[in-house]
């Protein structure tokens, strides 16, 4: 039995979705590529939660492609411990080593008490203060020392990799409440109270 | 012994409805209990539907009323003096730490339950001391309990609950209920403060997946609401308006939506429920995801087979808004071997859904996530003393095998 001719735009078609599959399964392999991060980090820190991986990335979902970048060295003329003014580069910047799980322990204790500026080929290196990436007055190490985490890339306490803090009044800062959920809650109690005197009438 | 205002038989010490009641007791012959101030299918087989006559807690569970206390000890735990359960007395042990005869409008327990378990290694700990009660004034009511927890940093257990504030590893101060209460007639209880999530079967086992997955365990999943409880002859039902957990802050982490259940009497040996929860929150406190609505949807029932062989079931359906549509339950089958000492057989599965990133990323469904995960759990559990049982359970999942002792004391 002869076989239909395959036709052209088929082929074009099925090209199409090799190479799609083939750019999925390499994204799929870096997106994944330091899952263990964020639970070292928080092992380290003894941290109530893991941070979230944007942390360093600007995907939730994390990846290579998506790590934040700080190529511009912040004020290197004028020390403000930022760096680069990102987290994650000023953590890669610490040592000689590339960042990878075997150094992120390593790295992250750097960051404790190493001089955040000391390449004067990018400006003063008069402050031997460690990084604050987001130069709100509080190191990096800090930030992720604290209970709960806060964010080192967000001047004051951040959000984005912040940890829920338990307990009766335990509180991270000043985020505020969400608006509508005041208005959420105050629909489902009257809905309630409709219910209880219906019920209560029906009964009658 | 004290009068129960709050069940739908009163009870008297030595009047004829507690006589009345015994006799039915051994008309019945060997109940199929399961454990104490957890699950009730012994009062399915004697036509009881609500659980306000053995417990504070309109919808079971925690401190006992006088009626619970004594039926524990006629009932649930092995008799050493060999009297049968209608011919006896409920001794003074089943007071209130054994000896505490509390007023009427007062009622006091607690439990302390110390654990070892074995997965790799032996831990031995305290899995739970907490002190609980209720007063009633009236038709109002004020409950709850207090405990203390040390759990690692990042455990699940225990954190929700806390009423002091340290987050490492070390002693918090935790109440898991607590709340303001109006009887309205014996039938309707409004309440309103940290309850526990009226949904599913109550079962004491918080780390079954049915109870874990769902997050509607009595350890850690009570939320702050107001919940309306209904309890008839053949209807039982409770239906909270969830308002947060505001013992987890800020505010973002806290779900509000809603929790029900509705439970309907076939015959006097059969009971079959529906439930429902539904919840949003600005951000997921286990994954950290943004905007997440969770929901659980499904059918419950508790069935006396024979008469020392009780059967549970739960199924349930899982919504979560970063994952496909996922699926939980269990069935456990009880066996009274002799008054006080069960044998219980348990499978359980679980399918929380694939992940939608992960399905954006072409990344492999895994057991549990994607594909069903099952378990058995083989358990002997021994009430010996009054208010006192010894457990064991042997937990074999997929990812790791353990052994899970316990003594528990409800004071």
């Amino acid at each position: 039995m002869r076989r239909a001719p395959f036709p052209a735009h088929r082929f074009g078609i099925a090209l199409a979705r090799v190479a799609a599959g083939l750019a999925v399964v390499t994204a799929a392999g870096t997106a994944s590529a330091e899952p263990e991060f964020p639970g070292m980090i928080q092992e380290l820190f003894q941290s109530s939660c893991a941070p979230q991986c944007t942390l360093c990335h600007t995907s939730p979902q994390g990846g290579e492609a998506t790590v934040k970048v700080g190529e511009k060295y912040v004020d290197g003329t004028n020390p403000s411990h930022r760096g680069y003014g990102v987290f994650v580069a000023n953590l890669g910047a610490r040592g000689a080593t590339a960042l990878n799980k075997d150094t992120l322990v390593a790295k992250l204790k750097l960051l404790k008490d190493d001089p955040c500026q000391k390449e004067e080929a990018l400006g003063s290196t008069a402050d031997r203060g460690p990084c604050d990436s987001d130069g709100d007055g509080m190191s990096d190490y800090l930030e992720l020392d604290s209970e709960p985490a806060r964010d080192p890339d967000v001047s004051g306490v951040g959000a984005s990799s912040v940890c829920p803090a338990y307990g009766c009044g335990a509180s991270i800062g000043t985020l505020p409440r969400d608006a509508d959920a005041t208005g959420r809650a105050g629909a489902v109690m009257a809905a309630l109270g409709v219910a209880l005197v219906l019920a209560r009438r029906i009964r009658r | 012994m004290r009068n129960d205002t709050r069940g739908r038989r009163p009870l008297r010490t030595r009047g004829p409805a507690w006589r009345v009641l015994l006799v039915a007791v051994s008309l019945l012959g060997v109940l199929f209990t399961t454990r104490p101030a957890h699950a009730y299918a012994w009062m399915i087989r004697h036509g009881y539907s609500g659980c306000p006559v053995c417990h504070a807690d309109p919808s079971g569970g925690e401190t006992l009323t006088a009626y619970g206390r004594a039926q524990s000890d006629l009932l649930l735990r092995t008799r050493w003096d060999g009297k049968n359960p209608e011919e006896a007395e409920p001794s003074k042990a089943s007071n209130f730490l054994w000896f505490l005869e509390t007023p009427p409008s007062l009622l006091l327990g607690g439990s302390v339950r110390l654990a070892t378990a074995y997965t790799d290694k032996i831990s031995v700990f305290p899995m739970q001391l907490d002190a609980y009660g209720q007063l009633r004034v009236g038709k109002v009511l004020v409950g709850g309990g207090l405990g203390v927890i040390k759990v690692p940093a990042s455990s699940p257990y225990g954190r929700t609950a806390q009423v002091t504030t340290a987050q490492g590893e070390a002693y918090n101060l935790i109440s898991r209920t607590h709340y303001l209460g109006y009887d309205f007639d014996g039938q309707y209880t409004l309440r309103a403060g940290r309850l526990n999530l009226p949904f599913g079967l109550r079962i004491p086992e918080h780390t079954m997946w049915v109870r874990q997955a769902t997050r509607t365990d009595r350890e850690s999943g009570g939320q702050h609401g107001v919940a309306l409880a209904y309890n008839a002859e053949t209807l039982r039902g409770e239906v909270m308006a969830i308002l947060g957990n505001y013992q987890i802050n800020p505010d973002m982490y806290r779900e509000r939506g809603y929790s029900a259940f509705l439970e309907v009497m076939a015959g006097s040996r059969a009971a079959f429920g529906v439930s429902s929860f539904y919840t949003y929150a600005k951000r997921d406190r286990v994954t950290l995801e943004s905007n997440i609505a969770r929901g659980a949807h499904g059918v419950f029932t508790r069935l006396a087979l024979a008469d020392p062989l009780a059967l549970l079931a739960e199924a349930d359906i899982m919504t979560d808004s970063t994952r496909s549509l996922g699926y939980v339950g269990f069935v456990q089958a009880d066996y009274e071997v002799i008054q006080g000492l069960h044998g219980l057989v348990t499978f359980e599965w679980l399918d929380q859904g694939y992940l939608k990133s992960a399905q954006m990323q072409n990344e492999p469904r895994t057991k549990g996530a994607g594909q069903t995960e099952v378990a058995p759990w083989f358990s002997a559990d021994w009430f010996f003393l009054p208010h006192m049982d010894v457990r064991a359970d042997f937990i074999i999942r997929p990812d790791n095998f353990e052994f899970l002792g316990q003594f528990h004391a409800f004071l």
